[in-house]
């Protein structure tokens, strides 16, 4: 996948990648490989700041917790303005993706 | 400090490479004590499950995972953009309402001197006069670099590169010291005008009411240089982190 195009929709993927519950960073991760079938393998050094930055615009809460293992975790949740940032960006890369579905399908047609 | 090339030359056992990779990041980031532990913490966390996780030898694992998280110093830089936005922010807000309260106990103050029918006696009335023009050109001019610093910082499209961030959030913050200075000269006519009004009378509880306000100005003003302070006295760790080559050219 163009690393350009995956930076132009990261806060979508994270936020999508909470969607289901709270998660620490390196499960962020994972969620993200796994669920894009391995497509979507972005480096933790963009996961970290990403983050924080979407923290910091209250889209995402986070806390300390206690792992198994004894270490402290920090966990990332969707806050309720991050559930709604990402309904809004769902809905508008749905329309974005049926217009360039439709223009390629035209376009197929077109040729046949 | 390492580098990230000098970085991935080093041979250490696998806790060692993890706290030395996390220490690496996390002592860039030391103008602020809790941010600098929260990602030292962090990282450490992500690296001890990848090698929870690993099928292949511990230290490689250790070695692909700190690859992933790339070059300390740009992995810093990132973090100490994200705090500078949040700082440059925190502080265009309080610079608003500060600016906001001084003009509610200034507006506050000159309706109870009206209604208590104090007035600056004639022997300074011209010396009154001007402290009180100086005072409303300084405040609207305190006002004016607010909202332009305000307007700078949300404004404008957000910058892609974390030194062109940088670069934006530092002419916020000199914006917001022209603004402080401006507030300084606006309250200092303030407790001018004051006593020019107190002057030869009785000490009462009537008194108290523009003294109360008047030093109730000047710890928001204490507060605010406090701010600008504590964020001026971190500037440039980070602008070292973000923008090495600005500081080694001479920032404009």
């Amino acid at each position: 996948m163009e690393g350009e195009m995956l930076k132009g929709h990261l806060d979508l993927i994270v936020l999508a990648a909470l969607a289901e519950g709270p998660a620490h960073g390196y499960a962020v991760i994972e969620t993200i490989r796994s669920r894009s079938g391995h497509a979507f393998d972005l480096p933790e050094g963009t996961i970290y700041p990403a983050l924080h930055r979407l923290e910091q615009a209250g889209l995402l809460s986070s806390r300390w917790t206690i792992a198994d293992s004894g270490r402290r975790r920090r966990v990332y949740a969707l806050t309720r303005q991050g559930r709604r940032a990402l309904a809004d960006r769902r809905a508008v890369w749905e329309r974005f993706s049926n217009a360039i579905g439709g223009l390629l399908g035209q376009h197929r047609h077109a040729r046949a | 400090m390492q580098s990230g090339d000098s970085w991935a030359n080093i041979v250490m056992p696998e806790p060692e490479a993890i706290a030395a990779y996390a220490a690496s990041v996390a002592d860039r980031l030391d103008f602020d004590p809790s941010l600098s532990q929260r990602v030292r913490q962090e990282i450490e966390d992500h690296l001890w499950e990848c090698m929870a996780a690993g099928a292949s030898n511990g230290l490689e694992t250790v070695e692909r995972a700190t690859a992933q998280f790339g070059d300390p110093q740009a992995l810093a830089a990132e973090f100490a953009t994200i705090w500078l936005a949040e700082q440059t922010k925190k502080l265009s807000a309080a610079a608003v309402l500060i600016v906001l309260a001084l003009l509610v106990m200034m507006k506050a103050r000159l309706a109870w001197y009206g209604f208590a029918q104090w007035t600056v006696a004639d022997e300074v009335r011209t010396l009154g006069s001007v402290v009180s023009l100086v005072d409303v050109c300084a405040f609207w001019l305190a006002v004016t670099f607010v909202v332009a610093g305000w307007a700078y910082l949300f404004g404008y499209r957000a910058a892609t590169s974390c030194a062109a961030q940088c670069r934006r959030f530092r002419h916020v913050i000199y914006l917001t010291l022209v603004s402080l200075l401006a507030v300084i000269v606006s309250v200092t006519c303030d407790v001018a005008l004051t006593v020019l009004r107190l002057v030869g009378r009785e000490f009462s509880a009537q008194t108290l009411i523009p003294i109360t306000s008047v030093v109730a100005e000047t710890v928001l003003i204490g507060v605010f240089v406090l701010k600008i302070g504590s964020l001026a006295t971190r500037m440039p760790r980070t602008t070292s982190l973000v923008e090495p080559d600005t500081l080694r050219r001479g920032a404009p």
